[in-house]
């Protein structure tokens, strides 16, 4: 099997989960099985990956595989399924606060808060419980599947004190503990498992435990292990007991600064692995550049190999080309996050310039605002855009679920980030025509643009530069055109295909390490 | 079905757990079917009653009931062949004879009990966290089966426990949390039994239930013989009979009946909220007579013997002289008295030897007597003889001593009766009159002070004649008090 190491599958997708989805629908297409790894437990982890398109099939929680729960088909658990123990019982709905009151009829106590989920026909989300004297004993938790799966205990004082993990059918697998330290703080002290053959384990941390599972799904050797997380488990896969192969995938740029790959501190995420790296079987970088400045700095005897995090579907390819003087004339898109390492404010520095000699120039920005500092970067965004009267050429779109369409009437992508691990987006963009500026950004952009064939590539941090490049391809509507051609033509790179081939020759190689096929 | 209702089987125990024990096996032996009804756990128990000459099927314990293990028979568990202990990653490492560790790359992760009583087979198991608490700990059944988890909160105390099924499922979960300031058990709560749950705020509630699932099975009828499960008894529904049977002294003050019942007696007596005992019996007639002066109830309150005797040999007297105590060592018997009067016996008769057997009723008082023995330097006539169903000092006893106040029945004279040993005691209500009758089986002595009974001893020591008919005279009241004569009582308002 070839498992991919994550926390979870969550609705708030980070380029990582993004790029999980697409390699596993690749590795599906191909025949390939394959598993996403949840090591983190969440009541709603089967829902939000299936309806990322991940099926219980492709997901192996590792709380699940303790309780017995990877596979149990999922029914709709209301609190009318909810057995209090009390013969009768009487029942009020808070709607405001998305929950019930369940009281006993008997002597009017307070039996519990069933909290329901308004959005999925009010399933039971959670359940305070109540003992006779008007403590708040207990709150079970509930899977989105329909099944009571953790139960949090109270301490007289009202802090969570022991937690238990159940099987469906009730029975304790999973145990921590939250007790004081000799600073009175109260902190987790420890896990407690009991698994399927009868034997107890103890770990003091989750990722001993999550070390345990490793070894316990790789019991007969074999499998391939690909580590999008690295902090989930890069001392973990350097100790497995029995064989395997371990890939190492940087989904980010390895040091600390991109722009100075060789020399500044290693980027914290992957500092461990890095300094094991002779200990996996494989790294994994999305880019040549990021593969070769690996190699120049850390040398490593692990096998290096550049496989694209991003894949253009043969229906993207296969489409009808969008003409460039079918498209709205000198309309600019970005598609990122208005987050500082973005940079966004140098894009309508260089958009300013432009307009000045093409006034037909718009630049439409999409995506979340990033929250932090009170949207800081996004308030940035706006005075600069004051400042320099652009107001009418300037406009946040936010979200959309239907980039393609937007992507078929643009003509330049401008990127501007201070770092990038690959950059889906431009990929995208390429993929249906648009003609990428980019800064020279490691790692992603500029391997993704061609300068001078799908684009150009300017100075890091020179949006006059890029303001240049931009007016140069809006005035000349024949070079304009050739770009674009070039931008669909080197989105062949991304096919499914070619990706699909450079996997293959990763899975070769396991074969070879392993000296044998990888289980199935 | 007859149910007698208990709380627990110990090695040792008070009298009221043997009279039920003797109880049971006479109603079993002469086809009136029985079984012991149990409230508290105890994961020995199994042990324990065979201790006593009890089988399996003669006791229902309530978490074993609800464990489903009612029936489960004995099989050995060595620490070290536990399926839960992966000696791939641990190291068993034995320390002495009660505990070994478990220890990882050397550190110690947790720490295994021995079964009491046995050699290498599994007790408990605790599991520590990281900062060397103990986090968990199962306990293991006498018939080697994990029975118990417990956990526990922030600062050491209880947090819950779950009483397990065969398959490792819950079948009762007990809370622990605030009741005013102190953390206690507040909640018992019966997991998918017969396919739903069951909460109970205390373990009587539970009791309760528990009683009304055995009488609905099969009915019956219920005797009480403990005070705190009174309650439970009188709440099951639709009983043949609910009984409840006393077996000590229940007034206030045991010289003047009159003055009414103490607390703990007056729901055996008079019921509660409407809920009434069909019978309320007493070992003797006379503690009868006066309690139904008292009672409000409608209950009809009878009597019927707490037990039975085999009948041995009567004796004649020889020159060894042994006198013997056998019963609980504690204030409430004046043990001391019995010291006392042996010094004057002792100063007269100086071979004379004096045994006491039986458990001390504390700490404090087993030092008391023992440094009492030493002041009156009588170290080495005076012998404490543990508590042994098996080695009975009345064998060669020669006269039973006894210094209490006040006796429900006085199951320990009777015993001595059996085996032809006359007894001389202090003139204690419901013996006197009773089971002890003046110049028949043994005296009861007015002038209740350690003097007066020495000399009534030192008296009868004097007269061979006088012995011998004495004995005779226990022999016939052994015979009155046989297990025929038992079964005929107590037939009365069983059958």
């Amino acid at each position: 099997m070839i498992y991919f190491i994550n926390f979870g599958m969550p609705d708030h997708k980070s380029g990582i989960e993004h790029a999980e989805i697409k390699r596993l629908n690749l590795f599906k297409n191909h025949n390939q099985p394959a598993k996403v790894i949840a090591r983190d437990w969440n009541r709603t982890l089967h829902q939000t990956a299936n309806a990322s398109g991940v099926d219980d099939d492709s997901l192996l929680g590792m709380f699940d595989y303790f309780q017995d729960a990877t596979k149990v088909s999922a029914k709709n658990l209301t609190v009318d399924d909810l057995d209090f123990g009390v013969v009768n019982t009487n029942r009020e709905d808070e709607t405001d606060k998305n929950r019930y009151l369940v009281t006993n009829a008997a002597n009017g106590k307070l039996v519990a808060r069933v909290n329901y989920d308004p959005v999925h026909d009010r399933q039971v989300v959670s359940t305070e419980l109540f003992d006779e004297y008007g403590n708040l004993y207990r709150v079970d938790h509930y899977d989105s599947r329909g099944f009571r799966s953790l139960v949090q205990w109270y301490t007289p004082d009202n802090k969570i004190g022991n937690e238990e993990w159940l099987t469906p059918d009730g029975r304790t697998v999973v145990r921590t503990f939250n007790k004081f330290d000799i600073h009175h703080k109260l902190v987790k002290t420890g896990w407690w498992l009991q698994e399927k053959n009868g034997e107890i384990h103890t770990f003091d941390t989750i990722d001993e435990l999550f070390e345990h599972f490793l070894n316990r799904i790789n019991e007969k050797g074999n499998n391939i292990f690909i580590l999008d997380r690295s902090l989930l488990a890069d001392g973990a896969l350097t100790r497995l007991k029995k064989p395997a192969y371990t890939v190492m995938h940087l989904h980010n740029s390895q040091a600390g600064d991109a722009q100075d790959p060789l020399h500044s501190i290693v980027n914290n995420n992957y500092e461990y692995a890095l300094a094991n790296l002779d200990r996996y079987s494989s790294v994994v970088s999305a880019t040549q550049r990021q593969t070769n400045d690996v190699i120049e700095r850390f040398k490593p005897k692990a096998k290096m190999f550049t496989i694209p995090v991003g894949i253009v579907d043969n229906e993207t390819l296969n489409e009808d080309h969008v003409a460039m003087d079918k498209r709205t004339f000198g309309k600019v898109i970005a598609v990122a996050r208005i987050a500082y390492e973005k940079r966004l404010d140098d894009l309508v520095r260089a958009v300013k310039i432009v307009h000045d000699q093409v006034p037909e120039v718009t630049l439409d920005l999409y995506g979340y605002a990033d929250s932090s500092n009170n949207y800081g970067e996004k308030r940035k965004i706006e005075k600069l855009i004051k400042e320099l009267n652009l107001e009418d050429v300037v406009t946040f779109k936010g979200y959309t679920n239907d980039i393609a369409k937007v992507e078929k009437d643009a003509q330049v992508f401008g990127l501007t980030s201070r770092m990038e691990g690959f950059n889906l987006a431009v990929m995208e963009a390429l993929s249906h025509g648009v003609i990428g500026v980019t800064y020279d950004v490691n790692y992603g952009p500029n391997d993704i643009v061609v300068d001078g064939k799908n684009g150009y590539i300017v100075d890091f941090g020179d949006y006059k530069a890029l303001a240049e490049k931009m007016l140069k391809i809006f005035k000349d509507k024949k070079l304009m055109q050739e770009l674009s051609d070039g931008s669909y033509e080197t989105s062949e790179r991304f096919s499914d295909e070619n990706v699909w081939n450079a996997w293959q020759d990763l899975i070769k190689d396991a074969e070879k390490t392993l000296g044998g096929a990888v289980r199935k | 079905m007859i149910y007698l209702v208990g709380e627990n089987v110990f090695t040792f125990n008070s009298g009221t757990e043997f009279s039920q024990f003797e109880r049971l096996n006479a109603f079993n032996n002469n086809d009136k079917r029985a079984v012991l009804l149990l409230r508290n756990y105890n994961r020995m128990l199994s042990n324990e009653i065979k201790k006593h000459g009890l089988r399996q099927k003669d006791v229902i314990n309530m978490y074993d009931y609800f464990q489903g293990t009612v029936k489960t028979r004995r099989k050995e568990q060595s620490l070290r062949l536990l399926d839960s202990i992966p000696l791939t990653d641990y190291h068993i490492v034995g320390v002495d004879n009660n505990y070994s560790n478990i220890e990882y790359k050397g550190k110690k992760i947790g720490e295994i009990r021995v079964m009491p009583a046995t050699v290498g087979l599994v007790g408990s198991i605790e599991y520590y966290d990281s900062l060397g608490q103990t986090a968990v700990k199962e306990y293991w059944d006498w018939r080697g089966f994990k029975s118990m988890v417990e956990t526990y909160h922030p600062d050491g105390s209880v947090a819950m426990q779950q009483y397990l099924r065969q398959d490792g499922s819950p079948a009762i979960e007990v809370t622990h949390m605030y009741i005013g300031d102190k953390v206690l058990p507040t909640m018992w709560k019966l997991i998918n039994y017969k396919g739903r749950d069951w909460q109970f705020r205390t373990e009587d509630q539970l009791f309760t239930f528990f009683l009304n699932e055995i009488n609905n099975q099969e009915p019956g009828t219920f005797i009480s013989d403990r005070r705190t499960l009174d309650s439970s008894v009188l709440n099951v529904e639709n009983a043949d009979k609910k009984i409840s049977y006393l077996h000590s002294v229940p007034f206030k003050d045991y010289n003047r009946p009159q003055q009414g019942l103490m607390d703990v007696y007056e729901r055996a007596v008079n019921g509660e909220n409407g809920k009434e005992f069909d019978y309320v019996i007493l070992p003797t007639q006379d503690q009868a007579d006066e309690v139904a002066k008292l009672t409000t109830a409608q209950s009809q309150v009878v009597s019927a013997p707490d037990s039975y005797v085999k009948t041995g040999k009567a004796k004649e007297l020889s020159q060894e002289i042994n006198l013997v105590y056998v019963g609980r060592l504690a204030v409430e018997k004046h043990t001391d008295d019995v010291i006392k009067a042996f010094k004057h016996i002792s100063n007269k008769l100086p071979e004379a030897k004096l045994k006491l057997q039986g458990y001390f009723g504390s700490g404090e008082y087993e030092k008391e007597l023992k440094d009492l023995v030493k002041k009156l330097d009588l170290t080495d006539k005076v012998e404490f003889v543990a508590y042994d169903p098996a080695k009975q000092v009345l064998q060669d006893g020669t006269l039973f001593l006894n210094a209490s106040r006040s006796e429900g029945f006085g199951m320990n004279m009777l015993e001595a009766l059996a085996s032809g040993i006359p007894v001389v005691t202090y003139a204690a209500n419901y013996t006197r009159n009773n089971l002890v009758k003046d110049g028949v089986n043994g005296f009861n002595v007015v002038k209740t002070t350690p003097v007066g009974l020495a000399n009534k001893v030192l008296e009868l020591l004097g007269d061979s004649k006088e012995y011998a008919s004495l004995s005779q005279g226990a022999i016939q009241t052994a015979k009155e008090n046989s297990e025929a004569n038992f079964m005929k009582q107590w037939n009365k308002f069983i059958d």
